[in-house]
This record gives C-alpha cells, sequence and structure tokens, in this order.
C-alpha cells in the first residue's frame, strides 16, 4: 500500500509532530488518500515500488529533513547511524521557527531557507553558505541523541573567523539575527 | 593483509561522500560529510581514485573527495592506517572534530570524482 511521506513546505499543512499528522491527517488528505486507494485496488492489485528520494534535485528544507528517515543504518558507506524520529522532530521544530522567523521580519523564505544535509556522525546539518551568503555563514546542527544540545558554528567570512557553540531552541532567531541583520 | 603504512604530508586522503551531503547548487560537499570521530578513509598512494570510486559504488555512494595528510595534521588531526578486508588503503583520521574543523574539511577537499546526473540513493 503506498504511504503518504510528501508534503508541500508552503502549504501549511503539517503539525508541529510529523507522524502525529501522519496518525491523524486533515480531511481533505484523508479523502485523497482513501481515493488513491479505491484506485489502486481497482485498477491493479501488485504493489506500486516507491520511489527513492532525490537528494539531488530536491533542495527543499522540509522534504530533506523527513526523508531523512528514510536512510538506512550505515547510510554513508561507512559507520553512519540511521535517524530517529525524535531527532527529526526536533529539526523540523528548528524548522517551524525559521519559518516563523522568515514571516515575522518579511524576509523571502528563499533568501534565507537552509540547506539541509545528513552527517555522518548521526547529526542533522542546517547550513547558511554558499553563495547566497557572502558576509557571513552559519550551520546548526541538530544532535543523534535528544538529551545533547543543539550546536551552532558562526562565521565571519570578512575576518575568517568561526565562532561555535552550543544553543537552546528558543535562541534560533538571535543566530538568525546574527545571519541576515548587518 | 598489509604492513602499516607510514603516512606522509604529501599523501592525499580520500572520502566518500552520499548525495544527501554534496550540495547540488554549488558543486561542494558540505561539513556533514567530515564529522566523524573516527573518520574512515583511504591513502591514495596505496590505491587509486578509480579503485576507491569502485568501492564506494559498491555501498551506494558516487562522489569522492580528497585532502592532504598536511591538511590533517594541520588541524591537530592525526592518521592511522587501518587496513580492513578487501581495502589495504583504508585508514582511520582520528580526533574529534569540531565544526569548525568539519567545514575547514569541507572547503579545503578537492572532489576527485563529482556524483554523476540522474542519481537519487
Amino acid at each position: 500500500m503506498a504511504t503518504i511521506t510528501s508534503f508541500s513546505s508552503n502549504s501549511n499543512v503539517y503539525s508541529d509532530n510529523l507522524y502525529s499528522y501522519l496518525d491523524n491527517p486533515p480531511e481533505l488528505l484523508r479523502n485523497s488518500y482513501e481515493l488513491v486507494q479505491i484506485n489502486t485496488l481497482n485498477i491493479c492489485s501488485l504493489p506500486v515500488p516507491e520511489k527513492s528520494f532525490d537528494w539531488k534535485d530536491n533542495q527543499n528544507t522540509f522534504q530533506r529533513l523527513i526523508h531523512l528517515a528514510d536512510l538506512p543504518d550505515k547510510w554513508d558507506g561507512y559507520s553512519a547511524p540511521k535517524f530517529s524520529r525524535h531527532q527529526i522532530n526536533r529539526a523540523i521544530e528548528i524548522f517551524q521557527s525559521i519559518q516563523d522567523y522568515s514571516k515575522e521580519f518579511k524576509i523571502d523564505w528563499k533568501k534565507i531557507e537552509p540547506f539541509i544535509a545528513p552527517s555522518s556522525n548521526g547529526s542533522i546539518l542546517f547550513e547558511w553558505s554558499g553563495k547566497r551568503f557572502d558576509l557571513r555563514n552559519l550551520e546548526i546542527y541538530v544532535p543523534l541523541e535528544i538529551k545533547q544540545s543543539l550546536e551552532y558554528l558562526k562565521t565571519d567570512i570578512g575576518l575568517n573567523h568561526d565562532i561555535e557553540g552550543e544553543f537552546q531552541a528558543s535562541q534560533i532567531s538571535d543566530l538568525l539575527d546574527w545571519l541576515v541583520k548587518i | 593483509m598489509s604492513d602499516p603504512h607510514q603516512t606522509k604530508p604529501e599523501d592525499r586522503l580520500l572520502r566518500w561522500l552520499h548525495p544527501g551531503q554534496f550540495n547540488w547548487e554549488e558543486n561542494r560537499p558540505t561539513s556533514a560529510a567530515f564529522k566523524d570521530p573516527e573518520m574512515s578513509i583511504d591513502i591514495l598512494s596505496m590505491t587509486t581514485v578509480p579503485g576507491s570510486y569502485e568501492r564506494a559504488k559498491k555501498l551506494g555512494k558516487n562522489a569522492v573527495a580528497s585532502f592532504s595528510y598536511q591538511q590533517v595534521i594541520d588541524l591537530g588531526l592525526e592518521v592511522k592506517h587501518d587496513p580492513i578486508e578487501g581495502n589495504d588503503a583504508h585508514a582511520l583520521v582520528l580526533g574529534k572534530k569540531t565544526n569548525s574543523i568539519s567545514k575547514k574539511l569541507a572547503s579545503s577537499c578537492q572532489v576527485e570524482v563529482y556524483p554523476p546526473e540522474n542519481i537519487s540513493k
């Protein structure tokens, strides 16, 4: 049976918790899902193979976060552990805080959207670097263990200077202030 | 298994990349690929880029980056030759990879094999 795993980050259809959302989808989506099931059963009884997530072309922050759950143990070819639901939920909360910040200060989402990458030590990287951020770079790591602190790395390009440390989820706006406000 | 290799400053070290760790828009690896406290690499003088890439592909990885042993030493890390079955060139980069160190490795490494087009795993 097909599984619903994809949502638009702009649709505001997800709740605080991705998995509670999957357990209790809103009516419109539930109806659509049932419709897909009926059509599938009527047309073909063979299971539809799931298409693997496109890590190359799909740059959408939310999509990349939820598809971290697809990666198996040792997904990097070495010894990287599997990402847990708790860890991904924690990362989604950070993502929502960034979206809230974007709305509150009317900053175009495309200008502040982080790049998400799975780290080989099991943490989740939020990266603001490269062409869009030529003065300051910011990296945030959501660690493997829920009891571990969130970490940041601030890089001032002009001064060639790094500052790293730990932070609370409630302090994300301070880091974004540093990144975008000159 | 080969005898332990004495790493030299001019040695280059190869690291495989998962496509999710590669920023495709900017064609560069991210710090996410260089975080392990015991980071597996291949010593290039004991293998070849194509040879390492073939081993990477068998495990579903499709890009290879390299950096110099001297860079590793300059960052306060060390390299331990750690041959494993089927790969005498295997070694470990030991030492805590602070976020700053990971970023420096990512920004200074050279991509030897870019991920091919139309790969999504």
